[in-house]
């Protein structure tokens, strides 16, 4: 490592190192450390509220609203959970949202690559107007009424359609990946497949998909992410049981036990407790598998949001 | 022959097949949607529903959305006219959402006169639960409901028996008493620890949080509400209760409290969940005076707490928010069921909903099928069977399991209720200090009943409501820390006129005069 150093371009690269040089001198170590304690502090900000939903979700809700809970769980209590468990239209839900994510995020994929890619051609005929035409709706739309009525319409109400068409269109991101196509593939490359005769498809499919794809996988993540996180939907286009997402489950988990029991009448303070426990329970269930995707797709991620931001 | 014989079953057949459809026919059905409890089984399968059908001589199509979806599909279902037969459940439609779509109800006082003898008995007895829904033009569009076993009063006080024990003190009836109990909780032992200073002579809640805070000593000072609204009637006229000389002395009372040290200092900031946890704190020392709907929000230290009732107070006699007409909890403004214009058969609607309204139905409607929740004994009382009774670990009101709970229809009479329809086991337990405070209760006349108004006048009423409450807020919570000056006072009563205080009574008043006048 020292030997390297030598090389200015090393130092600038290995910066985790620092505080392994031999030969640094006092600035550096200031520096070194002021670096990482405000990196330690930050990381703390950021994570503590997580490691805190996880220890008073194991910890019974007396110490927990008596503020005794700070870095390890006190008087280890496991009924929330159970609650959580029981509840068995909760599997029923999770199969649901599993569902909704994979085939919601295909469609998302089906959809929104190939408009993005079409309107990034600049030899479309009305490429502009089309892009315009989009933006419009991001800023006008008809309305929470006429959409509901529109869906009423199509027959869409109440089937598991809903849910995923709901959302398989996104103009941001259609925007994002248009920057892609438009910036990260050059246009000599698209060139040469036409002088070797390659058909418009088979530019996007053979020569422009197996390039994008850390453009697919950041919008397949923003997709799933919205999917899975997806309540609004399942609240107002869904009234059959065995078709609700799980974020309309665990939002009902938890309006449900903390009914006040002024307004309801007679009731057992053990719920009460075991509700406030059922709050953190919840947020570990369902963000567990997403927070799970997130690091396989974090190389992914870091890059394409930045090629999304960067103007051509 | 074989071929005839096959002809002739075949024939047969088909016969059958026209005649079950004829016989279909015959049986109109109504679209049901029915606001419920997800923890509880649907209730178009529990059998009084089943049986309501046969006896009406419909077929219900069920339609549910979850308690915690309502509000959502409420307003879409409102907004885009895609109505169902019925709406079904009291907290389901109010009168203001009729009052704003009057367009998808109709009328049901017909209805009521040719079908629906069993309500009209419910009126009778009951006229708060006509009253409540009667629209500006006398009609009624949407059926109100009486739940039996309810309580009058909604908070109840209750302090710590074993610490009064401790230091030997008599359970306190007056509010000069209760002051002195209070002052010897914050200076002597009381939880016996051999600290003197470690408690809290009165743990209460955020005055925002209902009334389980200071709120619930309003009636102390003869400037409690009457539940409903904020308003009373005092010697025939409509008094707004925050706006008495009364009420200036229980802010100043509670700021002298929390000057003292008598009351937990955070009580304007505590939250529900931090209360219970200290309340039901293994250790003991929960505090010695708290305001709640049972005593079972001590958890723990449930039994330490018994009933606190106290008779007198500065002004006289010393009352509990609360209704002895027993609108508090049993009677609703909201409307149990109401029929919309796309009912094709409003007289088979009325029929099925006039079913539930008798003894019998309105118990099993109550609390859940005779069978299943109930048997009857033989005196033709109903007892709750509680040893049989399937409890599912996550319901809280095991005795609401097998109805609509607090969203409920159907009434029974006076008699009934007293004779043949205990309270059951988790019903008792508030039915025990609802009668304690039977006593402290102000007549019926003081009670301005939920009413409707014309849509102007509600209008005006809503906007004028919205301001006044903020205020009220803001001056409580600012006068309960800082105190309070003969300037500030007169401040507030002249910014009370300035937002429409006496516009908004007289609304209240114009309406109260004309139903007392009917």
């Amino acid at each position: 490592m020292a030997k390297k150093a030598k090389n200015p371009q090393d130092t600038l690269d290995t910066s985790s190192s620092y505080l392994l040089r031999k030969n640094a001198g006092a600035s550096d170590w200031i520096f070194s450390i002021t670096i990482w304690v405000l990196l330690f502090a930050v990381v703390a900000v950021v994570a503590y509220p997580l490691y805190f939903v996880v220890i008073a979700s194991f910890s019974d809700p007396v110490d927990v609203g008596m503020g005794r809970t700070l870095l390890a769980p006190v008087g280890i209590y496991l009924e929330g959970y159970e609650e959580i468990f029981r509840y068995d239209r909760l599997w029923n839900a999770y199969g649901n949202t599993i569902f909704y994510t994979v085939a919601g995020t295909i469609l998302h994929l089906l959809l929104t690559i190939p408009i993005a890619y079409t309107i990034s051609r600049k030899n479309l005929m009305l490429n502009g107007f089309l892009a315009t035409f989009l933006i419009i709706t991001m800023f006008f739309n008809g309305g929470t009424i006429p959409l509901y009525m529109m869906l009423r319409a199509y027959g869409l109400l109440n089937t598991r359609w809903v849910l995923i068409v709901s959302g398989c269109v996104s103009v941001y991101n259609i925007i994002i990946a248009r920057t892609f196509f438009a910036n990260s593939i050059p246009a000599e490359l698209m060139e040469a497949a036409e002088i070797d005769g390659a058909t418009a498809m088979q530019t996007f499919v053979k020569i422009v998909l197996p390039i994008s794809m850390t453009i697919i996988a950041v919008i397949g993540l923003y997709a799933a992410v919205g999917y899975w996180n997806a309540y609004k939907p399942g609240l107002m286009y869904i009234r059959n049981d065995e078709l609700f997402p799980l974020q309309v489950i665990l939002r009902e988990l938890l309006l449900v036990n903390m009914n006040d029991m002024m307004v309801v009448g007679n009731g057992e303070v053990e719920q009460m407790r075991k509700a406030e426990q059922i709050k953190y329970g919840i947020i570990v269930v369902s963000t567990l598998p997403i927070m799970c995707l997130y690091p396989m797709l974090q190389r992914f991620f870091a890059k394409g949001v930045m090629i999304g931001a960067v103007k051509g | 022959m074989k071929k005839i014989l096959s002809l002739v079953l075949a024939l047969m057949l088909v016969l059958s097949c026209f005649g079950s459809f004829a016989l279909a026919d015959d049986v109109p059905t109504l679209k049901v949607l029915v606001r419920h409890d997800p923890r509880s089984p649907k209730i178009g399968e529990l059998d009084n529903y089943k049986r309501a059908e046969e006896a009406a001589g419909v077929k219900i199509e069920w339609e549910y959305v979850t308690s915690d979806a309502w509000k959502e599909q409420k307003s879409l279902v409102l907004a885009s006219g895609d109505l169902p037969d019925i709406f079904f459940g009291t907290q389901t439609i109010h009168p203001s959402d009729i009052l704003s779509n009057i367009e998808y109800f109709i009328p049901l006082d017909d209805l009521v006169a040719e079908y629906g003898d069993q309500i009209q008995e419910m009126w009778e007895v009951y006229p708060s639960s006509k009253i409540a829904n009667t629209m500006p033009d006398g009609k009624v569009y949407g059926i109100g409901r009486y739940m039996p076993n309810r309580p009058a009063t909604l908070i109840g006080s209750y302090i710590n028996q074993k610490w009064l024990d401790n230091l030997g003190l008599e359970t306190p009836t007056t509010l000069e008493e209760l002051e002195q109990v209070l002052i010897a909780f914050r200076d002597l032992d009381a939880d016996g620890d051999g600290d003197t200073t470690d408690e809290v002579p009165i743990l209460a809640l955020s005055p925002s949080d209902g009334k389980r805070g200071i709120q619930a000593f309003r009636g102390y000072f003869q400037a409690e509400n009457c539940v409903e609204n904020e308003f009373g009637v005092i010697d025939g006229k409509v008094t707004f209760m925050p706006a008495t000389e009364e009420y200036r002395q229980w802010i100043e009372w509670c700021h002298w409290l929390l000057e003292e040290g008598l009351i937990n200092a955070d009580c304007v900031t505590l939250d529900r969940a931090t209360w219970t946890a200290m309340l039901g704190d293994a250790n003991g020392s929960a505090g010695g005076l708290i305001t709640t709907w049972t005593n079972d929000e001590a958890g723990a230290n449930m039994d330490d707490f018994t009933i606190l009732d106290i008779q007198e107070g500065p002004n006289g006699k010393a009352y509990m928010a609360g209704n002895k007409a027993n609108l508090a909890c049993g009677v609703s403004q909201w409307c149990a069921a109401s029929i919309t214009v796309n009912c094709k058969d409003p007289e088979a609607a009325m029929r099925w909903i006039n079913y539930f309204y008798d003894d019998a139905n309105g118990a099993e409607a109550a609390n859940g099928p005779v069978g299943l929740v109930y048997e009857i004994d033989e005196n033709g009382v109903y007892r709750f069977m509680e040893d049989q009774y399937e409890t599912t670990g996550y319901h809280i009101y095991d005795n609401w399991y097998y109805s609509l709970g607090d969203q409920n229809i159907g009434w029974v009479s006076p008699e009934f209720e007293k004779n043949y329809f205990p309270p059951t086991p988790i019903e008792e337990r508030k039915y025990v200090v609802d009668q304690a405070y039977q006593d402290n209760l102000r007549d019926e006349d003081f009670i301005v009943p939920p009413m409707v108004f014309d849509r102007d006048s509600n209008d005006r009423a809503v906007e004028i409501k919205t301001d006044i409450d903020k205020l009220l807020k803001e001056t409580v919570a600012d006068w309960f820390v800082n105190g309070i000056t003969d300037e500030q006072w007169n401040d507030y009563l002249k910014q009370l006129d300035k937002m429409g205080l006496q516009e908004y009574i007289e609304i209240y008043q114009n309406r109260l005069d004309e139903i007392r006048g009917n």
